[in-house]
């Protein structure tokens, strides 16, 4: 593929990543948003997050298939707790890390 | 608790306790209403902390000295969880970018316009497939769509923020950076241009990583420390941060639930925006069914 088509891929990937990103920072900002607008988008982290996580752990494979007992999902639970108990970001990854690599070398 | 950044009070705007927006003493013009706009020596009325607007007395700046490095500092301390869970897919997408053709600079061209992981797999893949143009910028569209309802949730925190922030801030929407940025900013602890250092660390780290792999990346033995869990990791104690009571634990559950079927049932990553809205919605209905219901807050 030459040098220009490339650079015309990655240009409109470029827009097209973009302008989803800009444009509600941009039109809502200046804006007084509705009080049930605010109270539905608080919901929206925690709806994201989730929906991020959940298939990452619970699934496999490609096409992807349900998977509930991996080693992703095994070591989330400790992971977890130790997220609730301590409310540490870094100890978590540092945590989440550690036992997936030992689970790693003891299971795989 | 850390000076943000000293400013008049009565040109402090304050949003749901949290301030934001200062001038100079007497620069009352609305354009210069920014954070970056103090200098060394000017002679302020207040100082904000990470969640108030404290009255100290005329006073000089002394904190705007340091303040560019601090805010990167804040930044790096704050996004590093997501540079070094970016790493291994850097290194794995430069390797993939490597054997498609592409050559280091190619590789990190892409990383710089798009800074998008997931749909940048895509987009190589395709490209060896040889698609075209148009097929690889629409499915392209549709994975990154997911930023627009991220973005939505970030504005809430950026009111007032000028257009040209708001520009540079938009690049730097990613999954990692919108969940971290927006942890912190509920914590009333954070300011717009400590979470724009944060995006852009991010995307440091994902352009350096991409980079090195496509450099050869595929001698550094894969799955090291455990550091492909990193993100996921992240994501879990991120989570944890969000359920701050009955109703959030309750849209994560649906959520969670809703994205697995989701996936299972539609190939691609749609799931993600399906199943945020259908579960955000019900839960913004179950909480206004409970107000209504018992008059309590939920």
């Amino acid at each position: 593929m030459s040098e220009t088509s490339y650079l015309l891929v990655v240009l409109s990937m470029g827009v097209v990543t973009y302008v989803p990103r800009w444009f509600p920072l941009f039109f809502l900002a200046q804006r007084r948003l509705p009080m049930w607008l605010i109270e539905w988008l608080d919901l929206i982290p925690a709806a994201i997050l989730s929906a991020l996580i959940f298939p990452d752990l619970f699934t496999a494979n490609d096409p992807r298939q349900l998977e509930l007992f991996q080693i992703k999902s095994l070591v989330a639970v400790p992971t977890l707790l130790f997220s609730l108990k301590t409310k540490s970001l870094g100890g978590t990854v540092v945590v989440g890390m550690s036992l997936y690599w030992v689970a790693g070398k003891l299971m795989g | 608790m850390t000076i943000d950044l000293v400013v008049h009070c009565s040109k402090v705007h304050v949003y749901d306790g949290w301030c934001e927006t200062a001038s100079r003493e007497g620069d009352h013009s609305p354009k210069n209403r920014s954070e970056g706009l103090l200098h060394s020596g000017d002679r302020c009325l207040a100082v904000v902390t990470g969640s108030k607007c404290e009255f100290l007395g005329l006073m000089e700046c002394v904190r705007v000295n340091t303040r560019i490095r601090f805010i990167l500092l804040e930044g790096l301390r704050t996004s590093w969880p997501i540079c070094m869970g970016y790493f291994p897919i850097g290194l794995a997408f430069g390797v993939l970018g490597q054997k498609a053709g592409l050559n280091p600079f190619q590789i990190g061209m892409m990383s710089l316009l798009v800074f998008a992981g997931s749909s940048q797999f895509i987009a190589v893949s395709m490209l060896s497939s040889g698609a075209e143009v148009m097929s690889i910028a629409m499915t392209t569209f549709v994975i990154n769509l997911r930023h627009f309802l991220m973005s939505s949730s970030l504005v809430v925190y950026l009111q007032q923020a000028g257009w040209k922030f708001l520009s540079a801030f938009a690049y730097g929407i990613t999954d990692e950076s919108f969940a971290v940025n927006m942890t912190r900013f509920r914590a009333n602890e954070w300011g717009k241009y400590r979470a724009l250092a944060v995006n852009q660390w991010a995307n440091a780290a994902w352009v350096a990583s991409t980079v090195i792999g496509g450099m050869g990346g595929e001698f550094i033995p894969a799955g090291s420390f455990g550091i492909d869990y990193a993100l996921s990791a992240m994501f879990i104690a991120l989570l944890v941060f969000q359920l701050r009571g009955r109703i959030y634990v309750m849209t994560a559950l649906l959520a969670g639930v809703l994205a697995v079927a989701l996936a299972l049932l539609i190939p691609g990553n749609s799931y993600v925006v399906l199943a945020s809205l259908l579960a955000a919605t019900a839960g913004f209905a179950l909480k206004k069914y409970a107000q209504k219901k018992k008059g309590i807050h939920v």
